[in-house]
């Protein structure tokens, strides 16, 4: 179990346990990828190597909507080697299509809400 | 001081200063070392080797999200991941012990219930214990608590069942099957219950 192709496996599967924890980066490219990372997409984006994308996937996610992205997002491009802009233009785009998922099941809710309501509340009876 | 205790010191303070690539830097260094360890320590108990990394990726991530709850006077940091681990491995190995028992438990009452020779108060009081304990996931549908317990007791005569079922005035074709529906239902919940368990 030596060497590093067992290092590496061992983070790659360490990775994809972390995909739905929003605290790595692992969880934008989950975003970015919907229902299964394709890691050598993700590779192939960051124009870099798997061990690299995974070493990236390892850091903790700068998020565009708050403090401090430009920075983290520099240093975690620095530290593993990719382009600062890459991994900035996949972080953004993670976090629209977040946003955009997030949007259209809250507007789904509502617009059955409001078919509920039109029809006469969700149990067919008046609301008051 | 070895050198990887040097490595893991700068790390602490890298991610408690706000670092986003402490956590890759802390993976590449110990997940595969408290891996092994865990995986040493408990195998003979079962755990495997991917259980092992889990394990090591859970307690780096439970460290990462607490940092401050880990004192460096006290132990390296290695040391306390370990220890994190180590608990989760036995809860884990415990866990999977238990489920084994319940469904060991489970497979012995459904087989032993159908066995013809079975003393009858015996099925009766097992009948009972699965009525109670996994009813609410077998019984569905008015009948079916009826149907179960006739299954259980190892009842094979259409006519019980479709009395149970209050179809005693169906035909003898539509009565058996009816009951054959009924008891293939019950049969294959059981069947999904005993593979949860």
């Amino acid at each position: 179990m030596a060497g590093d192709e067992h290092t590496s496996a061992g983070l790659r599967r360490a990775l994809a346990r972390l995909t739905y924890n929003d605290a790595f980066v692992a969880s934008a490219y989950q975003d970015v990828s919907g229902s299964r990372v394709d890691l050598e997409q993700i590779a192939e984006r960051l124009a870099t190597d798997l061990n690299t994308a995974v070493q990236v996937g390892l850091c903790r996610r700068p998020w565009a909507s708050r403090p401090g992205f430009a920075t983290d997002t520099a240093k975690i491009a620095m530290h593993a080697g990719v382009r600062p802009d890459d991994l900035m233009d996949l972080l953004r785009e993670a976090e629209s299509l977040r946003a955009f998922r997030v949007g259209s099941s809250s507007r789904d809710g509502l617009l059955a809400a409001a078919r509920d309501h039109h029809k006469g509340g969700p149990e067919g009876t008046d609301v008051q | 001081m070895t050198k990887r205790a040097d490595e893991l010191r700068n790390i602490h303070g890298r991610h408690l200063a706000g670092d986003p690539t402490a956590s890759a830097d802390l993976f590449r260094t110990v997940h595969r070392a408290v891996g092994a360890t865990i995986y040493r320590q408990h195998r003979g108990m079962g755990l495997s080797w991917d259980d092992a990394l889990d394990l090591s990726t859970d307690a780096i991530v439970a460290y990462l999200s607490a940092p401050a709850r880990y004192d460096p006077t006290r132990s390296s940091l290695a040391t306390y991941l370990v220890m994190i681990a180590r608990g989760d491995a036995l809860n884990l190995v415990t866990s999977r012990i238990n489920k084994k028992k319940s469904h060991s438990r489970f497979v012995e009452l459904t087989v032993v219930e159908r066995n013809e020779g079975v003393d009858t108060d015996f099925s009766r009081l097992d009948a009972e214990r699965v009525v109670r304990e996994h009813g609410a996931e077998i019984i569905r549908e008015h009948g079916d608590e009826a149907v179960l317990r006739l299954f259980l007791s190892g009842e094979d005569s259409t006519e019980e069942y479709a009395r149970a079922l209050g179809a005693s005035d169906l035909s003898e074709d539509e009565q058996r099957q009816l009951v054959k529906q009924r008891r293939d239902r019950i049969e294959k919940r059981l069947q999904r219950l005993g593979r949860k368990l």
